[in-house]
């Protein structure tokens, strides 16, 4: 359980944001991360073939 | 001059003939509820849509749980934490998935081919989605939704809607999250599945005929 607080990391406080310098841009980490994990999941169901049931060889 | 048919004297002619006939000659059963698909749908792009449905159920049934309950027992049993973290993150799933749907069909022009209806239905269902969980986040009851609800304020004020959709009126945000938006959202989801299956999923690009149908 702990180790997956840390992984969160505190929720209670606030949140950790990054800026890009010399733009107006940030983000929470958070969000970051999810975007993140959005283009892997992308990337990833073009790419990991489907398992084709009671295929013919 | 008389307008007047009387049933049974032209059938064809009765608006319940009319939409029976629009609605059953798109959509023959075979077509409703098929147990074929197209080989180019092998593939795990095309698992994002159904997802995002399984997600939408989840939410809809965790959330007629919460609303039988109420905020106090959301925010102070363990059960109501378990339910209450099973709506937030269902919807947070709902979004993952709904995001890589919409780039996997926009990335394959899944337009094409006379889908006009079922890409816009999605379009529509987008937006439904985003009021409908901006509302769930007013609602929410706790610190968060009261920051929420004050920043976003000021910004509906800036574009002059404030007065219509008053983020600081719990009662209208309720409602509108309980009722009106997951009715919308549902009924888009329907109409939405019910165009993939009278157009059939998009072939990719280069490998459809001039129907728009997989060659």
């Amino acid at each position: 359980m702990n180790a997956l607080v840390v992984l969160a990391g505190n929720l209670s406080g606030p949140g950790t944001y990054i800026k890009i310098p010399f733009t107006p841009i940030q983000i929470s980490v958070g969000n970051l991360i999810v975007i993140a994990a959005m283009l892997v999941a992308f990337v990833a169901a073009l790419i990991i073939p489907f398992p084709h049931k009671g295929e013919d060889q | 001059m008389s307008t007047t048919k009387s049933v049974g004297q032209t059938p064809s002619t009765l608006w319940t003939a009319r939409l029976r006939n629009k609605f059953f000659g798109g959509l023959p059963p075979e077509r409703l509820l098929p147990d074929k698909q197209p080989a180019y749908v092998a593939s795990w792009i095309y698992v994002f849509g159904v997802l995002t449905i399984a997600s939408l159920l989840i939410i809809i049934a965790s959330g007629v749980w919460l609303s039988f309950e109420g905020p106090l027992w959301w925010h102070t049993s363990n059960v109501g934490h378990f339910v209450n973290s099973i709506h937030f993150w269902s919807v947070q799933l709902f979004f993952f998935s709904m995001a890589i749907h919409l780039w996997g069909k926009f990335w394959m022009s899944a337009w094409r081919g006379g889908r006009s209806r079922t890409w816009m239905t999605g379009v529509l269902a987008f937006l439904a989605s985003i009021g409908t969980a901006f509302t769930g986040y007013l609602v929410q009851t706790n610190f968060d939704s009261q920051w929420i609800a004050s920043e976003a304020k000021d910004g509906l004020n800036s574009v002059g809607i404030g007065a219509w959709f008053n983020v600081l009126n719990v009662g209208q945000a309720l409602l509108l999250h309980v009722a009106a938006l997951p009715l919308i959202v549902g009924l888009i989801t329907i109409i939405h599945v019910l165009q993939v299956r009278r157009r059939g999923v998009v072939p990719p690009v280069g490998f459809e005929d001039s129907s728009g149908d997989a060659a």
